[in-house]
């Protein structure tokens, strides 16, 4: 079933809202955190594909998270559109 | 017991989200948590954001670009590993140190999504779909996440939970409610303090025991279909198929078969006889089908991912058995649907080693108008497996069929290839010659072309 056109849109807007968050971060902050939470990798595996040790994908997983926080503490809207985008799965 | 520091609960986040932490694991987390306001509160955002961020981003490959890609994996591996173009194809398809490298790269890029929770972990059912306000051991949980045992799940109004058990049983509990899953995976015992529940059981084996326990009965059963509800003047049991024992808390108990139904309130306590059912529209709509069978089709996606293809199975069998109820009353997205799940039962036994099976099954997609790419597909899956297990005259044929279906699929090249070599390893040189010469034609410069200029007696053109 095609879905409509504002399911569409806030789709699209979700998904640039995440696309403008995971932009903000640097590009080592980015992969480790781009693989660990929406792929799902261990911190093992993620430390393996990047060739870095298990220690500095946590410290830039957790660099990642602690950076995406604070921009949602400045736009609650887009906490909210994020947490709701989890509801329409 | 070492305690876990914030970082380290920090660093667990997405386990939990994913139900993927080990027992101890979950103490340890969830009793930091517990004592820690700062972690706690982060823990509820991470625990909600990260099903918003994962579905805001592009959805995992379907099951037919899965077996796209561990065909172009295999390729470039082939391509690789082989110094001559002669031996380059065998490696291919042969078990050979590139294919095995390949199953590597497969099995690592299978992993990717890493979503799928562990066999046995963290209690023995998981979560399916959820609708509305649900908590488990209060706190939010994701789709597909375990359920562990004695961790109350609270259901406010109009909230639904669908719940798959290892066994594959299906309970479907309704809001506003509050249940817990007690007892081990043999002996399941789910524990409806309020609200009502549907279960489907099947497949019980001899030894196994599954109850529903209120506050005044305990309804045993044995492959059926039923529901129980608590209300304030007591439990209701209605039976949809099979038959449950309810036992009382007195000792007394009591049969009720399909169509009967037990109310613990009502003074004599009797089985009441089967209503006059006149027909009615479906209670489930279209669009709750297809919503059902895409977030099942994901689960097994994710199962098969972690490497658990009997999960999977035990996901499709219950997906398949809700979506029969659409039985061509949706549209296509429903059909479509049907038909990705039947591809990956049919990939989900060619992994769990089950290959008759899995020819079976791919076989059936072929027969029962699938889309000419998911055929081509399942034809091209299933005349690998013939021909890995000496079945050349079969895999011949499947190629062959492969070929038919879709003259311009994405696989075309790679069966047309595979009629070549099956027929010449079956000593049918005559039909290699013929495939080989029509390969030669269309790919000229395909990674084949030098084995199919041996094969037919041109090698020495470029």
């Amino acid at each position: 079933m095609t879905p409509g056109p504002e399911r569409v849109t806030a789709a699209r807007e979700t998904l640039a809202l995440v696309e403008a968050l995971l932009a903000e971060l640097r590009p080592k902050r980015r992969a480790a955190f781009v693989l660990h939470v929406l792929e799902g990798y261990s911190m093992e595996e993620v430390a393996a594909i990047l060739s870095a040790s298990t220690a500095a994908v946590k410290v830039r997983v957790h660099d990642a998270r602690r950076h995406i926080e604070r921009r949602l503490k400045q736009r609650p809207d887009a906490a909210s559109v994020l947490v709701n985008a989890g509801g329409r799965l | 017991v070492t305690e876990l520091r914030c970082a380290d609960v920090e660093a667990r986040f997405v386990d939990a989200a994913d139900g993927r932490l080990d027992p101890a694991d979950s103490v340890r987390f969830h009793s930091h948590i517990e004592g820690c306001a700062a972690c706690r509160e982060r823990a509820a955002v991470w625990l909600a954001l990260i099903p918003g961020l994962r579905a805001a981003v592009a959805p995992a490959p379907d099951a037919m670009t899965t077996r796209r890609m561990q065909i172009e994996i295999e390729r470039q591996v082939a391509r690789r590993a082989a110094p001559t173009p002669a031996r380059r194809w065998r490696a291919w398809w042969i078990p050979a140190a590139g294919l095995a490298a390949a199953a590597a790269a497969l099995v690592l890029w299978m992993r990717a999504g890493g979503h799928a929770p562990p066999a046995t972990p963290g209690g023995y059912a998981a979560i399916q779909t959820l609708r509305g306000a649900v908590t488990v051991g209060d706190r939010a949980p994701a789709v597909a996440a375990r359920v562990p045992v004695g961790h109350a799940i609270v259901l406010s109004a109009d909230a639904v939970a669908q719940l798959v058990l290892d066994s594959g049983a299906v309970v479907r509990a309704q809001g506003p409610g509050r249940l817990s899953f007690e007892g081990s995976a043999r002996d399941v015992a789910i524990r409806l303090a309020s609200g009502k529940l549907e279960a489907e059981v099947t497949h019980r084996g001899q030894d196994e025991t599954f109850a529903v326990v209120t506050d005044d009965v305990r309804v045993a059963v044995r492959g059926t279909k039923f529901s129980v509800a608590v209300a304030p003047s007591g439990s209701r049991v209605e039976v949809s198929e099979g038959r449950v024992a309810v036992e009382r808390a007195g000792g007394r108990t009591t049969l009720v078969s399909a169509g009967e139904s037990f109310d613990s309130g009502a003074d004599d306590s009797e089985v009441a006889p089967p209503a006059v059912v006149t027909p009615s529209a479906p209670t489930t709509s279209c669009a709750e089908i297809t919503r059902s069978c895409q977030t099942a089709a994901r689960a097994v996606r994710a199962s098969m991912r972690g490497g658990d293809a009997e999960r999977a199975l035990r996901i499709v069998t219950d997906a398949r058995r809700t979506s029969s109820d659409a039985d061509g009353n949706c549209g296509g997205g429903a059909r479509a649907c049907e038909d990705e799940l039947r591809y990956l039962r049919a990939e989900a036994l060619n992994q769990a080693g089950r290959l008759d099976e899995a020819v079976a099954a791919y076989h059936a997609l072929d027969g029962k108008g699938a889309p000419s790419a998911m055929r081509q597909n399942a034809l091209f899956a299933v005349a690998q497996i013939e021909a890995r297990t000496g079945r050349l005259s079969a895999a011949a044929a499947d190629f062959e069929r492969a070929l038919a279906v879709a003259p311009r699929g994405a696989l075309y090249e790679d069966a047309l290839v595979g009629a070549m070599e099956t027929a010449r390893a079956a000593g049918d040189d005559a039909r290699a010659r013929t495939f080989a010469t029509r390969y030669l034609g269309e790919f000229p410069r395909g990674l084949a072309a030098a084995a199919a200029r041996r094969i037919a007696g041109d090698g020495a053109r470029p």
